[in-house]
């Protein structure tokens, strides 16, 4: 059973399970304005040249785009279940859970993996590497400039989610959390939720407008 | 600890299928022509699919009402960005052709110039020297005695500098102001064509021959542009260059850095 | 009893050591490192400035142009990101808001020290730029130059995207702090004004700081991977990232300012004998100028090349922060009215403040004003114009700050003449060196620029001159506080006659702040006079 102890500063254990998901939520925040200085990028450059994009986006892999987004819905869903589990005091069904999703963030880097090395052996990479001609447009370069940027952030925080998931579940194996304290199983559940919704809107921006 | 007594799990259920069900709608919508909707349809799509995973997955239905207005801040404050942002890139003017005017040397803040280059320096004699050579030395001659082969077809015969006499005036601003003009009734030209800099350099390079240099006058100064003081008159009436003199930037830039 | 000592023991001698400073969880304590630390900078880049005006005292080059331009790039860079950002929120705002809301610690305190880590990770880097060669872009860095140029862009936007953590992180817990821990009967409109402007500080740092987070990550971007968004040679836009850079920055102008003018309705207050004028027309307008904030970022932008449709757009909205400024400054007058004014050093700052934020907020509204921009952009009226909100405002507020809880966080008094008669140099030095400077902008001298025509001359000497006043300031408040630290007079719980919590509370406090759980009055400008 749980051994948490709560910190001294605070009354009572309500007071800092509050606190801590008030202080996560304005973490999300902060994390959506970090994503939405690209997509005011993507915005910008996307209303200068439509057709630049429309050509562009051809080039991606629809069906790989199609496949990890269903992969990533599926592991929110398991996430989702994962903290439900914990929160009811069912640790066994919870490390489950916690892995599959584990293992689908995995499915989706190897994915993006395979992606990543067709586009880069094509030479369809950031503008100053460039070196496809099978796009007429001059600035198509930037469209993969944005494509790497965007995706590659989102990858580096899927990444950092494994780690996170990783941690909470060896935490849940060991008996750290029960239905009175499972603060930072819920959290990193909402990071994984970001990391999900960031990925619904990449999606249709950049594999869908060919 | 809020809500952990409803179990969610049938909810969670069928945000996943929902989910799932929309994601095969957008491909399948994406890959429909409807023009311009497309995007629309596309990001319709996805703000459902985001809602949902922040209302039930994220169960921000049902939070604090804090944490909803913070969470959802964020949205209203990245429209700010956009929109803002938006207002200049999609209603720039286009761009009009750069028009790139040849000035020769210094122009704009002619007074300042004037002010500054009256004063003689050695780098500037070192100049002057080169220029008379090229461009006095024929008449004047290479010592500056008057005495070059031009000279002897002349009347009256060219300046000998070494005299200490000036026909109009020894002063800086005088000398530069016949340099500048010429004197009319005798064969002395105008040499308009060379810079203020140029001809300050000439300038003083002669006068470093005379035994007689008086200093500038009011009247002198009055001549070049100057206030009696040797300031120029002041910057605001200055003449402002209506358009950019880039080569002249490129050359300066160039200059400072070989 | 050890431990009941121990616990009533001042947090200064709580603990013992080096090793317990650096692994410290006490807000007082990482308050205090983060103020030494923050002065530190305050000094490196206050050097830089007399570099500055050392070269503009005579016509004539005197340093290297390139010398010149590194100079005043790190005397921006430091100043603004390593400096005046943090000092107020992270030193002043973390000693005391817990205090001031009756609470033991803010809400994260590993979160806590985990920022002033972060943030000397960032700031090695950006001083790491400094050692290797310095950086010569300005501190705005923008591009296409910062791509192109052969300085150190890289190390010292990695650090100020580093100390972007930082800042969000502390504002997160500030925040949660004080809608969470909020003592028993201390509400939103009972708290100290301060914790106002503090709280609309975080609000700024959370949502703008990730952008310039994401600015500085595609400018590093840029030069590793030339990914072209910036760049004019690869289809990119050199303007956009002017709206990136400034969407943070414009609104960073005011975490600068906020906390200042926060200090400001604490000192004015305790000092006039007097409850303050309108609290709330105070406090809202701190949550109103954060929000405003968010929309005027492109007046920065004005002969950038920007839509005339932003030109129109931003240079009106700009106008609308000047309504919550103006609150303030008002609120503050009408609380000196008829007050019973104490003209100890900490008032002096205030009232400097009062004298030289105005004439910054004046002179911005000329440059908000789009056709008089046009002629000052660029120009040292500019120059002139953010000094007089940044250092007139922000430091003269933070220097009232030092002093007015001075005798609180090192339980020791500063000698009060010493600290007037370098308050007295610090506000005719700084009034010589920049109201010359309008002046230079409205003849037109053009920032930047390591020479100028021989008729600025006069003026630049002055100018330079007055600089050389301010320093003589800082070194003599410099040399009393080290003094007072350890012979300065042994500070009494309350000797300003304050209301508010912390001075009800032993000076250096203990280490949990209160043995109880302190009374909150109605109101923390008791002084039984109205406002």
């Amino acid at each position: 059973m749980s051994t948490h102890v709560i910190p001294h500063h605070f009354d009572n254990a309500e007071q800092a399970y509050q606190s801590s998901k008030l202080g996560f939520w304005l973490f999300l925040v902060s994390e959506i304005l970090l994503f939405g200085g690209l997509f005011v990028a993507y915005i910008v450059f996307r209303s200068l040249y439509p057709d630049m994009f429309h050509e562009a986006s051809g080039e991606l892999n629809r069906i790989m785009g199609g496949f990890n987004t269903i992969v990533l819905i599926c592991s929110s869903f398991t996430m989702a279940m994962g903290v439900n589990r914990v929160q009811h005091n069912d640790p066994k069904k919870a490390v489950m859970f916690l892995a599959i999703t584990i293992a689908f963030a995995a499915i989706f880097m190897v994915i993006k993996y395979f992606e990543y090395s067709h586009k880069i052996h094509l030479g369809l990479l950031p503008a100053g590497f460039y070196h496809y001609d099978g796009i007429t447009h001059p600035r198509a370069p930037l469209f993969f400039s944005l494509y790497f940027v965007m995706t590659g952030l989102h990858g580096v925080h899927v990444l950092v989610g494994m780690g996170l998931i990783t941690w909470v579940l060896l935490r849940v194996k060991r008996g750290d959390f029960s239905n009175q304290y499972y603060t930072p199983v819920e959290l990193v559940g909402l990071y994984w939720h970001l990391v999900d919704l960031i990925w619904i809107y990449l999606f249709p921006l950049m594999y869908l407008i060919g | 600890m809020s809500d952990h007594k409803h179990d969610h799990r049938k909810t969670y259920l069928n945000v996943w299928f929902i989910l799932m069900a929309l994601t095969v709608i957008t491909v399948v919508a994406a890959s429909i022509n409807f023009g311009k909707i497309n995007l629309f349809i596309a990001m319709a799509i996805a703000s459902v699919k985001a809602s949902l995973v922040i209302l039930y997955f994220m169960h921000l239905k049902g939070d604090a009402t804090l944490n909803q207005v913070v969470f959802l801040s964020a949205f209203g404050f990245l429209a700010v960005f956009v929109l803002l942002t938006l207002s200049d890139v999609i209603a720039r003017p286009p761009v009009a052709p750069v028009v790139v005017t040849k000035i020769q040397g210094i122009t704009g803040n002619q007074g300042v110039v004037m002010a500054r280059l009256r004063n003689s320096t050695p780098e500037q004699i070192q100049k002057g020297k080169a220029i008379y050579m090229a461009q006095c030395a024929t008449c004047h001659g290479e010592n500056a005695d008057g005495l070059g082969p031009a000279a002897v077809a002349f009347n009256p015969k060219p300046r000998d500098f070494k005299s200490g006499y000036w026909k109009l005036g020894g002063e800086p601003s005088r000398v530069y102001h016949t340099v500048e003009n010429g004197m009319p009734g005798t064969p002395m030209p105008a040499f308009k064509g060379l810079t203020p800099e140029d001809r300050w350099a000439v300038v003083h390079f002669i006068r470093s021959f005379s035994p007689n240099t008086p200093a500038d006058t009011r009247a002198t100064l009055a001549l070049i542009g100057l206030k009696p003081d040797g300031t120029p008159q002041s910057v605001s009436t200055e003449k402002v260059i209506p358009e950019l003199p880039v080569d002249f930037i490129i050359e300066q830039i160039v200059k400072e850095n070989p | 009893m050890a431990h009941a000592e121990h616990a009533h023991a001042n947090y200064l001698e709580a603990k013992k050591g080096i090793w317990s400073w650096l692994v410290t969880l006490d807000h007082k304590r990482i308050g205090v490192m983060y103020l030494w630390t923050t002065l530190f900078f305050f000094v490196v880049g206050g050097l830089f400035s007399l570099g500055v005006r050392l070269e503009l005292l005579k016509p004539g080059p005197l340093f290297q142009p390139d010398t010149y331009n590194k100079m005043f790039t790190m005397h921006g860079a430091i100043m603004v990101f390593l400096f005046i950002i943090p000092i107020i929120p992270a030193a002043l705002g973390n000693f005391f808001l817990p205090i001031m809301i009756g609470a033991k610690d803010v809400a994260f305190p590993r979160l806590n020290l985990l920022s002033y880590y972060i943030f000397l990770v960032g700031s090695s880097l950006a001083v790491g730029a400094l050692i290797a060669g310095g950086v010569d872009t300005g501190w705005t860095f923008y591009t296409p130059y910062s791509i192109r140029s052969a300085s150190h862009v890289i190390l010292i936007t990695l650090g100020v995207f580093i100390n972007g953590f930082s800042g969000i992180l502390t504002g997160l817990n500030f925040m949660v702090t004080l809608h969470k821990l909020k003592a028993p009967g201390m509400t939103f409109f009972n708290m100290p004004l301060f914790l106002w402007s503090i709280y609309a500080t975080a609000i700024i740092q959370v949502l703008a700081t990730p952008v310039v987070g994401i600015t500085t990550f595609l400018l590093i971007l840029e030069r590793v991977l030339k990914i072209g968004i910036f760049d004019p040679a690869l289809g990119g836009d050199p303007i956009l990232f002017q709206h990136f850079f400034w969407f943070y920055s414009h609104p960073a102008v005011y975490i600068m300012i906020l906390p200042g003018m926060g200090i400001i309705s604490e000192v004015v207050t305790v000092f006039s004998r007097k409850h303050i004028f309108g609290y709330k027309a105070v406090a809202y307008s701190s949550l109103a100028i954060a929000f405003i904030s968010f929309l005027v970022w492109g007046h920065h932008m004005f002969v950038s090349g920007q839509s005339p449709l932003s030109n129109f757009l931003f240079s009106w909205l700009t106008m609308f922060v000047a309504v919550p400024t103006a609150i303030k400054v008002y609120n503050w007058t009408a609380t000196l009215y008829r007050g019973s004014i104490v003209l100890a050093t900490p008032m002096l700052y205030a009232l400097s403040f009062l004298f030289m934020f105005t004439i910054g907020g004046v002179t911005g509204l000329f440059l908000a004003a789009l056709s008089v921009d046009v002629h000052l952009h660029d120009t040292y009226f500019v120059v002139a114009h953010f000094h007089y909100t940044m250092m007139g405002g922000t430091v003269m507020g933070l220097l009232a700050g030092i002093h007015y809880w001075w005798p609180k966080m090192f339980g020791r008094m500063y000698p009060e003449l010493w600290g007037k008669i370098s308050c007295a140099f610090i506000f005719v030095g700084f009034n010589v060196t920049f109201l010359s400077q309008f002046i230079l902008g409205k003849l037109g001298m053009p920032r930047r620029y390591h020479d100028y025509f021989p008729e600025y001359a006069g003026w630049n000497m002055v100018s330079s001159i007055g600089s050389l006043f301010i320093g003589i300031g800082f070194l003599i408040m410099f040399i009393y506080l080290f003094w007072s630290l350890k012979r300065g007079a042994k500070a009494p719980a309350n000797p300003w006659d304050g209301k508010t919590l912390e001075w009800q509370i032993s000076s250096p406090p203990i280490e949990h702040n209160f043995t109880k759980v302190p009374a909150i009055p109605a109101s923390p400008y008791e002084y039984g006079v109205k406002g």
